[in-house]
């Protein structure tokens, strides 16, 4: 249930008569005209202030270079130009289309592989009773608590010894396999679903596997949305992992051939632009069409 | 037990392990485990290929003897940001959840709007920021301009500098302390606020002595979360400033990945990620007692 639904259920229904306005919490009467105009007004200039970069870097990617840097700022490209992109996609240094493959593979690969991990791990705790469990929960717990940085230094040389730099294992492998978070997250909302589901399918004869697969995962899609809309943000915006165990352009992700292309030449502003508008595209599209998986997500564990 | 007993509990153990065995080998190898490396690696001189030489406390004598003059200044700099960053911006989260919790038309588009600068990538945003805050080219001096006052060169400045990338940062992720503060608005209950309205208390003596007492758990939270977050900035620096001017916003992580992976210093690098773990539970821990003080439990 999303922030809006609760809100929806739990409010009164409006009532006219005037009070203080507060602009607060459910407040049962919200009838005074001039504060909800006040409201609207900040409101307005909020979403501006959060969105004006963001317009401001898709309409200098539509720009021409004398345009772009003109010193009388202007928010319409005149003239319309894709001059910008078609740089990104022909300058012969820097291969962008590349970057956004390479980007693109690795997300729904970690996505599909994570959701698998992540949600036979769940289960397992969920539902299962065996010897080690809790300890390995336990281990699980404290996992999160150790910041990466602990990690990557020995990874490293690890993936150096194995041939793995330059290679995508180290951004597809360890995001699959060792998801903690997702697992919880998963968990929680397993253990919301009713037992007798289970208890019934396992009279009739039904494996665990079978269960697993044909009631539990069905009954989940909302958890197994947000996980992968969660997922899908954090791994292509990642941007430490990348840099460090990739050093062949070739292989790059979106936001480490951003980062580089601005080390090559910062001034270049309206190709940049159209680079970060690429970057940035995709995750807005599927946050405005998974909203309510995200701050579900966000709410419910308070981490990214 | 009888044999047959034994051979269902042993099944159902390795049953429980198919389960839960990739995430917890996966997490073990590659969430734990490196840690004990990484611990041994701080007490040797490495780069990472070649055998480690055992060198002993060396490299945090080096930290704390002074003889690494950048490790205390990105100390200091990176306590900057946390404070510049973190208590306005929990501040501004507040005032956002405040602003858009309500049942007006329009504002499930205005809290969207509002969060979507949290799920874009930070590159991007420093790339974009970076020409915001330029100072031949950037939108502040145009517009700083257009009023007949010569904006400053923000990048170019240490202090501006760092104000910029703090800015940046509170843009970046307002969104994200304002969900988390409306879920915590949920739990401040609503017959509390009526009996207050009843009482005569006004707007923002409900907001002090009712809403914000409610309100702390979840301010707690994002304290916590955020310094976390804060101690390890280093995407947006790297791109907004490359940590200058100087090393004017030269951060913690930002001189660990440059031990590491520009000089190849691994072992003074992994006493590095030793000491900010170190720093990291005793923030952490400092905070969980003075929480005590001000937190308030239902």
């Amino acid at each position: 249930m999303t922030i809006e639904d609760t809100r929806e259920k739990l409010a009164p229904p409006r009532s006219p008569a005037p009070v203080h306005d507060h602009g607060d919490v459910r407040r049962r009467r919200v009838g005074r005209v001039v504060a909800p105009t006040v409201t609207y007004v900040v409101c307005v200039v909020v979403a501006l202030i959060a969105i004006g970069p963001f317009l401001w870097m898709l309409s200098s990617s539509f720009k021409e270079p004398g345009d772009v840097i003109s010193l009388t700022p202007h928010l319409l490209p005149n003239p319309f130009t894709f001059e910008n992109y078609e740089y990104l996609v022909n300058n012969g240094v820097l291969p962008f289309i590349r970057f956004l493959g390479n980007s693109a593979y690795i997300t729904v690969l970690v996505i599909i592989g994570r959701l698998m991990v992540c949600a036979l791990g769940a289960y397992g705790f969920a539902r299962l009773q065996f010897r080690g469990r809790d300890a390995a929960f336990g281990l699980l717990l404290a996992s999160l608590m150790i910041p990466d940085m602990l990690m990557v230094l020995p990874l490293y040389s690890a993936y150096v010894k194995a041939g793995l730099i330059d290679t995508h294992f180290p951004l597809i492998v360890p995001p699959i396999v060792a998801n903690t978070f997702g697992t919880f997250l998963l968990r929680q909302f397993f253990m919301t679903i009713p037992k007798e589901y289970d208890e019934a399918a396992l009279v009739d004869g039904a494996s665990h596997f079978r269960i697993f697969v044909s009631i539990i995962l069905p009954l989940s899609k909302p958890a197994l949305a947000t996980l992968a809309v969660l997922t899908f943000v954090n791994v292509w915006n990642d941007f430490f992992g990348p840099l460090v165990y990739l050093s062949d352009v070739n292989k790059f992700t979106v936001p480490v051939g951003l980062a580089f292309f601005q080390t090559q030449d910062s001034t270049q502003y309206g190709p940049l632009m159209a680079g970060a508008t690429l970057a940035i595209i995709p995750t807005v599209l599927v946050f405005v069409f998974a909203q309510k998986y995200f701050t579900r997500g966000i709410s419910m564990t308070g981490i990214k | 037990m009888t044999a047959e007993q034994t051979v269902t509990a042993r099944r159902r153990n390795l049953r429980g392990w198919m389960f839960i065995g990739p995430v917890v080998i996966g997490t073990l190898l590659f969430n734990v485990l490196p840690v004990l490396p990484t611990l041994v690696t701080s007490f040797t001189d490495w780069d990472g290929l070649a055998a480690p030489k055992f060198t002993g406390v060396a490299n945090y004598q080096e930290m704390f003897s002074g003889q690494d003059p950048l490790f205390g200044k990105s100390l200091i700099n990176t306590a900057i940001y946390t404070i510049g960053y973190v208590p306005v911006g929990i501040i501004i989260g507040i005032a956002l959840a405040l602003l858009v919790n309500n049942r007006l038309r329009g504002m499930a588009v205005i809290r969207a709007l509002i969060f979507l600068p949290y799920v874009t990538s930070l590159v991007a945003v420093g790339v974009i920021s970076r020409w915001v805050f330029s100072d031949q080219y950037g939108v502040i001096n145009a517009v700083l301009a257009s009023f007949g006052i010569t904006g400053p060169h923000w990048l170019g400045e240490p202090a501006s500098a760092m104000a910029a990338v703090i800015v940046t940062a509170i843009w970046a992720n307002m969104g994200f302390n304002m969900v988390i503060v409306l879920a915590g608005l949920q739990g401040v209950p609503e017959t509390l606020i009526e009996a207050a309205t009843l009482d005569g208390a006004g707007r923002f003596s409900r907001f002090f002595h009712v809403t914000l007492p409610f309100l702390t758990p979840t301010i707690f939270l994002l304290l916590i979360l955020q310094t976390i977050g804060s101690f390890q900035v280093f995407a947006l620096i790297l791109v907004m400033t490359g940590g200058g001017p100087g090393d004017g916003t030269y951060v913690y992580i930002y001189h660990l990945w440059y031990e590491a992976f520009s000089l190849r210093r691994m072992g003074y690098a992994s006493a590095l990620a030793i000491v900010l773990f170190a720093v990291l539970l005793a923030v952490t821990w400092i905070q969980n007692r003075l929480s005590k003080r001000w937190v308030f439990y239902q």
